[in-house]
């Protein structure tokens, strides 16, 4: 037990000691002159906004906008992408691989992006007609997708200046809405697509919140 | 005949000199055009460019490949889906793809929808055609963007392969059969896992009065409250709560349930006194918010603390778009309410009447916020800590009565709460 320890534990003996039991008081002079608790007020959060507030790890809010939680991380997710593009330039691609990495514009080589959005939103609705659920969900994932990794040359000095956190908000949204709300049809077996949109977006953020911690 | 045939010689050499000059300064006769524009059907698109080389199906998409002379490259593509043309891509200077404003929703005659009737043998000098995706991995970057009619793009790749060598891409990899599995093992298996969203601590904006906010279904807090002395005497007191919430405050409205143990260091212990207090609350906008509350509306043990209806309002200005910036939001709240909000005089004289409180606080740091607050009988003031930015722990030191309108002066005083969800995930 350190003595730093041992002070404080006295401290609140002594404490405790002080605050004996003692005689009744008349109305309007005890239990309502100390800070009032009959509420979550001590608890904290109003100055954001009702009750218990949460925080993500990568994304914040700066007035109505997304944006990332600091600029730190806009770096690093930068810095995160810059690394996975050079992975992945050597590594072999099958052709859903080189779709999805065409329309992240990843490759080097991108071609226009509308027909390869419009080829892996075909594969993600597995069928399904573009107005169903499933092809609507498919075509947001794709178009947040377009040109989500693509250069953007170095790191910013404010977290507004990533102008790109708003579509890797929407991009992990729209992955986590296909697969949490897509039939079951599209996962017998998913769309090879999906497995390599999954791989990318996960190693990315992956880095960037290891890269955070620099 | 001679003479005849020198007079036909002698006429046709102006008509030979005009044709020749006609051929060495004028310019060649422009070449057309062919615009394909998203909407169009596979009828169209073959009346204008002819039968493709070859067709291909990817899911609902088809693609009509034309040949486009470009060495090196892949062939030039339309795609449809649905009987009309949703892109192309053409390598092919005199090529061109059109985006439409608004794409003709109603079906095709089943005629317009027709491909390529026969699928022309490939040449046998040719190598193989590539897959649709090998040819969009090793396609050039097309015309961005489509011009009807206008200028074509400023970056067209040659016709003839450079002379250098051509940049290797990526190698090719074959595509693996994916395994049958439970497609609830697949939803687990393919959900990114990060980045997650924790409880983030914030200090308190008020000390004694109650602000617009509070706890929703799922929310709840414990806490205790410390005043080295009460009103005029030399005794401290403390007092505890366990408090929860219920309802969406934004989308209809939060009940908060509080039960408080007064007088739990000096009196009979944790209970013997104690109260019952609810508020309702909603979140007018991320701003602003408004609730009414009754304090105590159930008691016992006989406490002093009174029974207190108010209602309240608070908004939060932003006074810096980031709230890890110091000095970066300011929490006003005001209210009106009886029972301990009376001023001290009415309190004595047992006057049933309503008072004004209120109370300010600044957000100094992310974790630090300075009150100031008016409960209608005397002010406080104080410092509100959030130590840990992940843990809804918070404490508040100060004064009460440091305006000497209620009491014997100044007395300092502490709280110290938890927030938490009662329902899972605890912390998220």
């Amino acid at each position: 037990m350190t003595r730093a320890t041992r002070s404080t534990l006295a401290a609140l003996a002594v404490l405790a000691l002080a605050a004996a039991p003692a005689g009744a008081q008349t109305g309007n002079q005890s239990d309502i002159t100390g800070p009032v608790i009959t509420g979550s007020g001590p608890a904290g959060g109003s100055f954001l906004g009702a009750g218990l507030r949460s925080e993500n790890e990568l994304f914040g809010r700066a007035a109505d906008a997304v944006v990332f939680r600091n600029a730190r991380i806009g770096c690093a997710v930068r810095g995160a992408e810059a690394a996975y593009r050079d992975s992945v330039a050597r590594e072999p691609q099958t052709p859903a691989q080189r779709r999805v990495l065409d329309l992240l514009a990843v490759n080097a080589d991108r071609p226009a992006a509308d027909p390869v959005a419009a080829a892996v939103a075909a594969a993600l609705a597995h069928g399904a007609d573009p107005g169903s659920p499933l092809g609507m969900a498919a075509r947001r994932l794709a178009d947040a997708l377009d040109g989500l990794m693509r250069d953007r040359g170095g790191c910013a000095q404010a977290r507004q200046e990533y102008t790109e956190a708003p579509q890797w908000r929407e991009a992990i949204d729209a992955f986590q809405h296909y697969v949490h709300d897509a039939p079951d049809s599209a996962f017998s077996p998913p769309a090879p697509e999906l497995l390599a949109i999954h791989a990318a977006l996960q190693r990315v953020v992956e880095e960037a919140l290891r890269r955070r911690g620099r | 005949m001679p003479s005849i045939r020198t007079a036909l010689l002698a006429a046709a050499l102006p008509l030979l000199v005009h044709a020749a000059a006609h051929a060495q300064g004028s310019p060649p006769p422009r070449k057309r055009l062919d615009v394909i524009t998203q909407g169009m059907t596979p009828a169209q698109v073959r009346a204008l460019l002819g039968e493709p080389i070859r067709t291909s199906r990817d899911g609902r998409l088809t693609y009509l490949y034309y040949a486009n002379g470009c060495v090196g490259c892949a062939d030039d593509y339309v795609v449809v889906r649905d009987c009309r043309v949703v892109g192309a891509r053409f390598d092919n200077p005199n090529r061109y793809v059109a985006r439409a404003d608004s794409m003709d929703a109603t079906a095709p005659p089943p005629a317009e929808c027709a491909l390529a009737a026969a699928e022309p043998a490939r040449p046998p000098v040719r190598l193989p055609d590539p897959l649709p995706a090998d040819s969009l991995r090793h396609a050039p970057a097309g015309p961005r963007d489509l011009n009807p009619g206008g200028a074509p793009p400023a970056e067209r790749r040659p016709l003839v392969a450079p002379d250098g060598p051509t940049a290797p891409g990526a190698p090719e990899a074959p595509a693996a059969a994916l395994p049958q599995q439970d497609p609830r093992a697949w939803r687990a298996q393919l959900t990114l896992r990060r980045p997650v969203t924790h409880l983030v601590a914030v200090p308190a904006a008020s000390i004694s009065s109650p602000t617009a906010f509070g706890s929703q279904q799922g929310e709840a807090f414990v806490g205790a409250a410390y005043q080295a002395r009460t009103r005029f005497t030399h005794l401290s007191d403390g007092a505890f709560v366990l408090g929860f919430g219920l309802g969406d405050r934004q989308r209809y409205v939060g009940l908060e349930v509080a039960a408080t143990s007064y007088s739990t260091l000096r009196g009979g212990g944790p209970l013997q006194t104690g109260g019952l207090s609810f508020k309702l609350h909603r979140a007018l906008s991320e701003t602003w918010g408004a609730a009414v509350g009754y304090e105590n509306a159930l008691d016992w043990g006989g406490s002093d603390a009174g029974h207190s209806p108010y209602a309240v309002v608070t908004h939060i200005f932003r006074l810096k778009p980031d709230a890890t910036q110091p000095v970066s939001a300011l929490a006003a709240t005001l209210g009106v309410g009886a029972g301990r909000f009376r001023t001290e005089r009415d309190v004595v004289a047992n006057r049933k009447t309503a008072n004004v409180f209120g109370a300010v606080g600044l957000q100094v740091f992310e974790p630090v916020s300075v009150t100031a607050d008016w409960n209608g009988q005397d002010l406080f003031a104080g410092v509100s800590v959030a130590p840990a930015r992940r843990i809804p722990f918070v404490v508040t030191a100060g004064f009460a009565d440091i305006t000497r309108n209620a009491g014997d002066g100044p007395r300092f005083i502490v709280s110290a709460a938890l927030g938490f969800r009662y329902l899972p995930p605890f912390f998220f």
